[in-house]
């Protein structure tokens, strides 16, 4: 199955899409899905690539936990469209997320140059 | 709290589900619009940029169900579905669904109800305050002695200066009615005497179990003294129907026994004093209770006439304190020569379990026997629902096919099933509110507890438990069939292939129904053989057209033994003369009335020795009562008027004691060493003196017509002192309007004396009676229930299996059967049911009956005709439940039956 312009993309790391999009919405403010689809697109030079449609459970699961609260607005295409805003708990959430990446890729990097 | 936000967050989801999908599937929605123009604004055609987006975003269905499930609401919503579909197929079939609620309604009633029974009398907690600390003081004396829950005063004085373990005690030293006499003035201005119940408390009894006055105080520790002063507290219906429930009684007074008695308190209207059934003299209904102001020390040892009450220190075991009191007993033992010489014991008996040991076997084999009954009531739905089964084969199939899980099958069948029980089991409920009803109207007098019996929330709780319990038990019975039946249903077309024929599940079913049905009849078959047998026993005492009261001599106006004597012989002399009147006599406790007083006694040197390790009934009777109860006279005389305090003190014992005393020898002559109370004066002073045996008679069981408890001593009541006696009267037949010339007679001696207690001797029988009925009644009904039950679990097999075999019958018939051969295929394929079904009940029934054999009397738990005839009637029982599907087979047309589908 031809896999077009996914080849020369990144799949994102494992458990690493609930730190991406705290990230982005910690940068940006206010964001709906597709934009935070776009932005970590973007931001990353197009190398992480997600799979667009995953960003929707995680976001359903970011509500349940209180990390993120939603209300509807419309676009600058005057479209209706559900905005996503970082809470308190979202902020707190972004720091462990942040300090555990941290941890993780320091430590691969350690492993790495120990070759 | 976090969490607690979380579940709110989830909760408010589910509130507004739809609206979270409505806003779900619309933002997915932007998002593949919003890309499929970035697409088409850098050039793609219309249709590649709508596939290109689609390939980006992903499988909207597998995201927009990951989204949903987020939330964590997924098995409630199957749940409901689940439910909403299985009240959809109930209603779809109604006649099912009638005769399964109506067959289930049956077994968790009963079931209900008999355990509302069940948590009231053994389950619930007495209620005091903090019951489960409280004992029963016995004491057992000898290898053979005495064993009552009596203890003497100096010795209840001793365990409350010893004991460290038990913190309080309490205790009630006599009563019942026939101590006070009421005076009351009758509307034309007569005093009319009456009796009432009061009884003796120590001051500490009713705070000890935690009463809450209704008005007025509890007895100070100041009025439980010698002499103290005249006070009492009043029973809540006394207070209604003697003081018109004045609201401002307290102070007042009354007259009781020619004293005026202060009124401190009124207790609360559903206080009971709850007592072992072994106390002496006690009734439930006590009308005013009165402080005892004994002086404790000043009683002799071996007069135990108070029950008492203790309750254990917090953290006590029950073994440490018996322990303690262990050590208590053998002090008393080593200073006290007359304990010494018993052997006395002391015993501690938790409250509840003192209560509640006489009826705690029959109510749990009531509660086996209905458990049985529901378990049948499972069988026969299973059968139902298996019977449905070819239909809802190839709709789970199809099911299976779409995709449904295994898991989610069982969970579907499981619902329906759980929804028919919770059907069949709110009906229930209303079977057993009005079951309880029948229970209590059918309920022996002698079943403790009965205020505690009710609906309550536990026993609703049993009911739900029952309901899930059954709803399990037959859901699986057709869950673990249907996940076995794979999709081969579906190519079959049309042709339905029951389940029923082919799945062993149904007759299996029927098996088991038949052989539990078996047991309850077999235990049923036990109880009537017992009742029988029990109703035939010569008790030694012939209850017929005997008329029992009660006449108490006040020591007011008769101070001394012998007046009161006379006045007892000028009672009977007078009751004599009535016309129809055989023969009357008196005694003190006539059979079957409760425990009665006891004697310790000695016939030789070594029994001397040891004076108090054996004690018998000791009955005193004036010369008429033998004749009067139809005691016959083994050996001997009778007594006679000259048998007074003028000469030589005599005794009849029974044949029981004679043999044990002088085996081969004459009993009339000898010497037998017992205690004669001395004269009225309290405490009691007793003598322990030589009297002769004048006279031997059969032993009549006078406690239990199942058998005789211990030997008796019957002593000439002129030659003790007692102011109460019960008359016995023998009549030539029915006397009417022979209460009021009794009345009359007494009235005629003294004014101031009522005739109370008046009961027909057959009364006190089928009193003693009323248990056994009771447990038999019921057993039987569930029995009945059980059978009926499972006889139309077999009906519905055979006649499913005949609808199933009518082609196959069509062939037989061409090939040349004859009616005859299909009747007995039918019939032959009822019994392969039924006898494998009666041989495991009969083994079955071995293993359970023994489990009864407490409440049996004359017969084995193994009795081969209770068996034989058992499994007759269930045999029976089969063959009529085959006889409509077999006729139905044998009056087929061969044609008609070989066109069948």
């Amino acid at each position: 199955m031809p896999r077009g312009d996914h080849l020369h993309r990144d799949e994102i790391p494992p458990g690493t899409l609930y730190l991406l999009i705290l990230k982005t919405l910690a940068r940006s403010g206010e964001m709906h899905g597709y934009e935070i689809a776009n932005s970590i697109q973007r931001i990353s030079d197009d190398v992480l690539q997600v799979e667009e449609g995953s960003l929707y459970p995680a976001l359903q699961r970011m509500l349940i936990k209180g990390w993120v609260t939603a209300k509807w607005g419309t676009t600058a295409g005057n479209r209706r469209a559900r905005y996503y805003q970082l809470t308190a708990a979202g902020r707190k959430q972004l720091a462990v997320e942040m300090s555990q990446f941290e941890r993780v890729i320091g430590a691969i990097t350690r492993v790495i140059e120990a070759v | 709290m976090n969490w607690l936000r979380e579940v709110a967050r989830r909760l408010r989801m589910l509130v507004h589900r739809r609206q979270f999908d409505a806003d779900l599937e619309e933002e997915m929605q932007l998002h593949l619009e919003l890309r499929q123009q970035e697409h088409f604004e850098s050039g793609m055609t219309a249709d590649s940029a709508r596939a290109a987006a689609r390939r980006r975003f992903g499988n909207v269905t597998a995201l927009r169900e990951k989204s949903h499930m987020a939330w964590g609401w997924e098995w409630f919503e199957n749940l409901v579905q689940d439910v909403r579909y299985g009240l959809r197929m109930l209603r779809k079939s109604p006649g099912f669904t009638a005769v399964a609620v109506l067959t289930l309604t049956l077994g968790i009633g009963a079931n209900t109800a008999i355990f509302g029974v069940i948590n009231g009398v053994l389950l619930r907690p007495l209620p005091y305050k903090d019951p489960s600390r409280l004992v029963v003081v016995w004491n057992d004396y000898g290898d053979s002695g005495q064993s009552l829950p009596a203890v003497s005063p100096s010795d209840y004085n001793d365990y409350i200066q010893r004991s460290q373990l038990i913190e309080e005690w309490g205790a009630t030293g006599g009563g019942g009615r026939g101590a006070q006499t009421l005076v009351t003035q009758s509307s034309s201005g007569e005093e009319v005497p009456e009796k009432i119940d009061a009884r003796f408390v120590s001051a500490s009894l009713l705070s000890m179990l935690g009463v809450n006055l209704m008005l007025g105080r509890n007895f100070t520790a100041a009025e439980d003294v010698v002499n103290g002063p005249n006070v009492a507290m009043l029973s809540y219906k006394f207070w209604q129907q003697h003081f018109a429930a004045d609201p401002n009684i307290i102070g007042k007074s009354f007259r009781l026994n020619d004293k005026d008695v202060t009124i401190v308190g009124v207790l609360p209207r559903d206080f009971l004093l709850l007592v072992p059934a072994e106390v002496f003299n006690f009734t439930k209904d006590v009308d005013i209770w009165r402080p005892q102001q004994l002086d404790y020390a000043s009683f002799p040892r071996n007069l135990a006439l108070l029950l008492a009450f203790g309750r254990l220190k917090n953290r006590v075991t029950l073994a440490q304190a018996q322990s303690e009191m262990d050590r208590i007993a053998a002090q008393l033992r080593a200073e006290n020569e007359v304990h010494k010489s018993s052997g006395m014991r002391i015993r501690l008996v938790p409250l509840r379990e003192d209560i509640v040991k006489g009826v705690r076997l029959s109510l749990v084999v009531l509660m086996g026997a209905v458990g049985f009954v529901l378990l049948i009531a499972c069988g026969n739905v299973a059968n139902l629902l298996l019977a449905r089964a070819s239909t809802r084969q190839k709709e789970i199939a199809i099911r299976t096919a779409l995709g449904a899980g295994r898991r989610r099958i069982v969970r579907q069948v499981l619902t329906e099933a759980i929804l028919l029980s919770l059907l069949g089991g709110a009906f229930g409920v209303l079977l057993a509110y009005w079951g309880t009803d029948l229970l209590l109207a059918l309920r022996p007098a002698d079943l403790p507890r009965v205020q505690d019996i009710h609906i309550d929330g536990s026993v609703l709780l049993f009911c739900l438990g029952a309901c899930l319990f059954t709803g399990v038990i037959f859901g699986m019975a057709q869950a673990l069939p249907a996940i076995r039946w794979n999709m081969d249903c579906l190519k079959e077309g049309t042709k339905g292939t029951g389940g029923g024929g082919r799945h062993p599940t149904r007759k299996i079913l029927v098996i088991a129904e038949v052989a539990m049905s078996m047991i309850l009849l077999l235990g049923a078959g036990l109880l009537i053989r017992s009742f029988y047998l029990l109703e035939r026993v010569r008790p030694g005492f012939d209850p017929t057209n005997v008329l029992t009261f009660q006449v108490s001599a006040p020591i007011s106006r008769y101070p001394t033994p012998e007046s009161a004597a006379r006045f007892e012989q000028a009672v009977e002399d007078g009751i004599a003369a009535l016309p129809g009147v055989v023969a009357v006599g008196g005694v003190v406790r006539p059979p079957l009335t409760g425990s009665g007083p006891q004697t310790p006694y000695a016939y030789n040197p070594e029994t001397e020795q040891k004076w108090e390790s054996i004690s018998a009934d000791w009955r005193p009777a004036t010369p008429g009562y033998f004749q009067a109860m139809g005691i016959r006279l083994a050996a001997g005389r009778f007594f006679t008027r000259a048998d007074d305090r003028e000469h030589p003190r005599v005794v009849i014992v029974d044949d029981t004691l004679a043999q044990q005393a002088w085996p081969n020898q004459d009993p009339i002559g000898k010497r037998l060493q017992v205690t004669y109370r001395r004269d009225f004066t309290s405490p009691p002073v007793l003598d322990k003196v030589y009297a002769q045996v004048v006279g031997v008679v059969i032993h009549p069981r006078i406690h239990d017509l199942s058998r005789a408890v211990r030997p008796q001593i019957y002593n000439a009541a002129a030659q003790s002192a007692i102011p109460t006696l019960t008359y016995t009267v023998k009549t030539a037949g029915n006397i009417p309007g022979l209460e009021k010339e009794i009345d009359d007679v007494v009235h005629g001696l003294d004014r101031g004396i009522p005739v109370h207690d008046v009961r027909p001797m057959d009364d006190f029988v089928s009193d003693v009676m009323a248990p056994r009925r009771f447990s038999l009644i019921m057993v039987l009904i569930f029995g009945a229930i059980a059978l009926t039950l499972a006889s139309i679990g077999l009906y519905g097999v055979i006649a499913y299996s005949v609808t199933q075999r009518t082609h196959e019958m069509g062939i037989r018939m061409a090939l040349g059967a004859g009616p005859k051969e299909i009747w007995g295929l039918v019939v032959g394929e009822g019994l392969a049911l039924a006898v494998p079904g009666i041989i495991i009940g009969l083994v079955g029934g071995l293993a359970v009956t023994r489990l009864m054999s407490g409440l049996l009397f004359g017969v084995s738990a193994t009795d081969v005709p209770t068996f034989a005839g058992g499994a007759v009637v269930v045999a029976l029982v089969a063959m009529i439940a085959c006889y409509v599907p077999a006729r139905r087979a044998s009056k087929l047309h061969p044609m008609t039956a070989l066109r069948h589908e």
